[in-house]
């Protein structure tokens, strides 16, 4: 049944949308497409759309998958022709199971939503921490994500300009990979992880790995530079994988010993939101995170969860 | 016949370069990647002399020695990737045969012999001669990084134009994911290794193949094998005496008479039979055999001998000799600092190959002595033991660096990092950091945070995260080194404390 309605909202949208509509809106308000519905320039209610959407107990995929649809469908992010740049975390030369990167089944099936959704071109790329080669090896999420058709490619030297920051406080100016931050979309895809410094790398976190530069040096003031950060660059969407987090040693791990199965998949608009419920898997208050409390005051997302418009699914 | 030599060359060039090019993560042929240098017959001798050991990945270089006694120097004339390449650049230059300096020609003799005295007082010498060694190391220090730098900056030329950035990207990425580095490789020392490689490139103007008549100390020992070969060079009576095969012998090989040829100088080219006028020159493996003389004074022979021990003798009494304490930090796996002098050849295969991961190895100058020059020594600053790679212990033909499995290597320690608490931010500057600590990469992580209260300046208080190292967790990988962020020196050093070598 799912799989039909995939297919019939997939391809060539524009004839679909006639004949939907002669058929009734109706039908497709209950497959939650409001990409569709929005097309036919039907106001949206809001409320009936969750901030954040909370999917436990699946297999990352059907996690993926469904954590979409609560959210209204990866249609409500990206529309056809759109290049999407799907940003995972392979910046370890490590291996699933360890949790240093995105589970790789997450990033193929986001891959997968962003083409049947008409997109052009969808790119799959980090810069790393070990050598690329391995990492984007190792974390299978090169096997995977270009099986589900994205171009996976390393990132390249030449692909960096310095870019000025308008509204970074701290962070005035960085050198940013171009190919991401011309994206037409950019999804953030992170693994929860714990890390020394700022306590846990989450959604924006991740993004430093479309930074250039010596990197090192964004850890002196990492609160407030990862939250110029992110105000910079302001994912379209951010998919929390916390299918197993890591919850010692990291952000690199390396023994299962520290590895949780959590089986968890978290997905909002607003980065600062994602993250702020992020900290509650590993039994942590939001505001324990200094920038989620810095973004939050940017306006990238609620962090008061009690406010949140939150949609929990366990399969 | 001619013909046929030229394929074999062009052939075992193209495999040469494909081992060479292989020789990068991951590792996917089953052929071991430094196959030539194991077929060199220079390289098992003097290694598995020095060695006092025999080394069984040079079974390769016995089948050589077998083909050699019988078919002379076929290796030099057919295989020798350094040997296809002075032809090579002769064949595009037009270059002619060129005068012949034949009381040179002795060199290469005496050379052996300065390089076997050297093997039986267990000093490795043979690295800066060895063809084979001296090819690998030049392609990796100069060759390879210079391909690497001019393909990386035509990319980033042509990434000013928007429209083309999405094919440089996928191209640049088929070239880093099949044999270029995926990032920018720099090497020490690779000046002089590119000033000999062009001596004996532009030595070839001088006279053809000027390195191997004169100076190869492989071709001299092949030589020495060939020296009953059956495969000779054969003139008809009916020859015109025209001279063309004097002139254009490579390897000036054949007398004035234009009949009799210095056999053992010969390299099986054919190029006399080909290009003889009257067409009454034959290779084959008829008629009379008989023994070469060699052109070897009994006073030259003692002088090299003397040179070679003398060398031997600068080199183990030098101020940083073997046995004295260096910052050297070695490869996993490498054997003990003695054993590892007497085997390692230079190659610079486990370079090459590191240089594909973490980037860590680059050739020693100076700071293991005279005798340890150009050996492969970590540099942390610049890159680091990659935690999951054992790919230098897979490459080394001699074994210097021991073959380790995942699990092993992964505890072996190479040495101990130590934090310069007069350089590091949350020691000195009450500021937080811990890039070292990220990138720890021992499951448990060797470098340990401690929240600490620190009073600033102005009298606040503040807690900040302050690392210390496990003594007994860290392996000196020395990614904490590479990836400390201050400027300059890296606040926290790798030293060999503790390392861990090989030993049979």
């Amino acid at each position: 049944m799912k799989k039909k309605e995939e297919k019939i909202l997939g391809g060539t949208i524009t004839r679909r949308d006639f004949i939907k509509s002669s058929v009734g809106t109706a039908f497709i308000l209950s497959l939650s497409n409001f990409g569709l519905a929005e097309a036919f320039g039907r106001p949206i209610e809001e409320e009936s759309l969750p901030d954040l959407a909370v999917v436990s107990n699946g297999t990352p995929a059907l996690m993926t998958r469904k954590v979409m649809e609560l959210l209204g469908g990866m249609k409500k992010f990206v529309t056809k022709g759109d290049i999407v740049v799907v940003k995972p975390n392979i910046g370890w030369d490590r291996n699933p199971e360890q949790a240093a990167d995105t589970n790789p089944e997450v990033v193929a099936e986001v891959v997968k939503m962003c083409l049947e959704c008409g997109a052009r071109k969808v790119k799959v790329f980090d810069r790393t921490c070990n050598t690329p080669s391995r990492c984007y090896e190792n974390s299978g999420i090169k096997k995977a994500a270009s099986e589900a058709g994205a171009e996976v490619s390393y990132v390249v030297d030449t692909g960096f300009s310095m870019m000025k920051f308008p509204q970074g406080e701290v962070l005035k100016k960085w050198y940013m990979y171009k190919p991401a931050i011309e994206a037409d979309v950019l999804i953030n895809v992170p693994i929860a992880k714990h890390h020394g410094l700022p306590k846990l790398t989450l959604g924006m976190k991740n993004l430093m790995g479309i930074m250039g530069g010596d990197r090192g040096q964004i850890h002196w003031n990492i609160d407030d530079n990862l939250a110029d950060l992110a105000n910079f660059v302001k994912p379209e969407l951010t998919i929390l994988d916390a299918y197993r987090i890591l919850v010692r040693n990291g952000p690199q791990g390396g023994s299962l010993k520290d590895v949780i199965e959590k089986k968890t998949i978290i997905a909002g608009k607003n980065i600062a939101t994602v993250d702020a419920y992020g900290a509650t898997l590993f039994g942590m208050k939001p505001t324990d995170l200094g920038y989620v409390v810095k973004a939050n005051k940017f306006g990238l997302g609620e962090i008061d969860l009690n406010k949140v418009n939150i949609k929990k699914v366990a399969l | 016949m001619k013909t046929i030599r030229r394929i074999s060359q062009i052939v075992f060039l193209l495999f040469f370069l494909f081992l060479f090019l292989s020789a990068s993560y991951p590792v996917k042929i089953k052929i071991p990647v430094d196959l030539f240098l194991r077929m060199d017959p220079l390289i098992a001798f003097s290694s598995m002399i020095s060695a006092r050991a025999l080394i069984n990945t040079f079974i390769w270089a016995f089948f050589v020695l077998i083909l050699t006694i019988p078919l002379g120097r076929l290796f030099c004339g057919w295989i020798c990737p350094l040997g296809t390449t002075l032809d090579t650049v002769s064949f595009v230059s037009k270059n002619k045969a060129g005068k012949s300096y034949g009381r040179l020609r002795s060199l290469k003799y005496l050379t052996l012999i300065f390089l076997l005295i050297g093997a039986v007082f267990s000093s490795q010498l043979i690295w800066f001669f060895d063809p084979i060694a001296l090819t690998t190391r030049s392609l990796t220090l100069t060759i390879f990084p210079i391909v690497t730098l001019i393909s990386n900056g035509l990319f980033g030329l042509l990434f000013k134009i928007n429209f083309l950035q999405d094919t440089l990207i996928r191209v640049q990425n088929f070239f880093s994911s099949t044999f270029l580095p995926n990032q920018l490789t720099f090497f020490r020392m690779s000046g002089w290794v590119l000033l000999i490689f062009l001596a004996i490139i532009l030595a070839e103007f001088v006279s053809r193949r000027f390195w191997c008549r004169n100076f190869c100390p492989l071709g001299a020992l092949l030589a020495f094998f060939s020296k009953f070969q059956i495969l000779r060079r054969k003139v008809k009576a009916d020859c015109t005496e025209c001279g063309d095969c004097e002139k254009i012998c490579k390897m000036d090989a054949i007398k004035k008479d234009f009949r009799s040829t210095d056999d053992v100088e010969c390299i099986q080219c054919f190029d006399c039979v080909k290009d003889c006028p009257p067409h009454v020159t034959t290779i084959n493996f008829m008629g009379e055999k008989k023994p070469y003389k060699f052109d070897l004074k009994r006073r030259r022979v003692i002088a090299s001998t003397v040179a070679g021990l003398v060398s031997v003798g600068i080199l183990k009494t030098s101020f940083v000799g073997r046995n004295s304490k260096t910052n050297l930090i070695r490869p996993p796996g490498a054997r003990e600092e003695n054993e590892f002098l007497d085997r390692c050849i230079r190659c610079h295969e486990c370079i090459k190959v590191c240089s594909t991961s973490g980037r860590f190895l680059q050739p020693a100058f100076l700071e293991g002595g005279l005798e340890a020059m150009w050996t492969p020594m970590g540099v942390a600053r610049y890159g680091y033991c990659e935690f999951n790679c054992t790919l230098c212990t897979e490459v080394c033909p001699t074994d210097a660096i021991h073959v380790l499995d995942l699990e092993t290597k992964k505890k072996t320690v190479i040495g101990l990092a130590y934090i310069d608490k007069n350089r590091c931010l949350p020691w000195y500057k009450n500021q937080n950091c811990i890039v070292c600590q990220e990138h720890c990469p021992t499951p448990q992580k060797a470098i340990e945070l401690k929240e600490e209260k620190v009073i600033h300046f102005d009298g606040t208080e503040e807690l900040v995260k302050r690392p210390y190292v496990r003594e007994d967790l860290c392996i000196g990988c020395g990614i904490c080194e590479t990836k400390c962020p201050i400027e300059g020196r890296s606040a926290i050093i790798v030293t060999p404390q503790g390392e861990q070598r090989w030993s049979d």
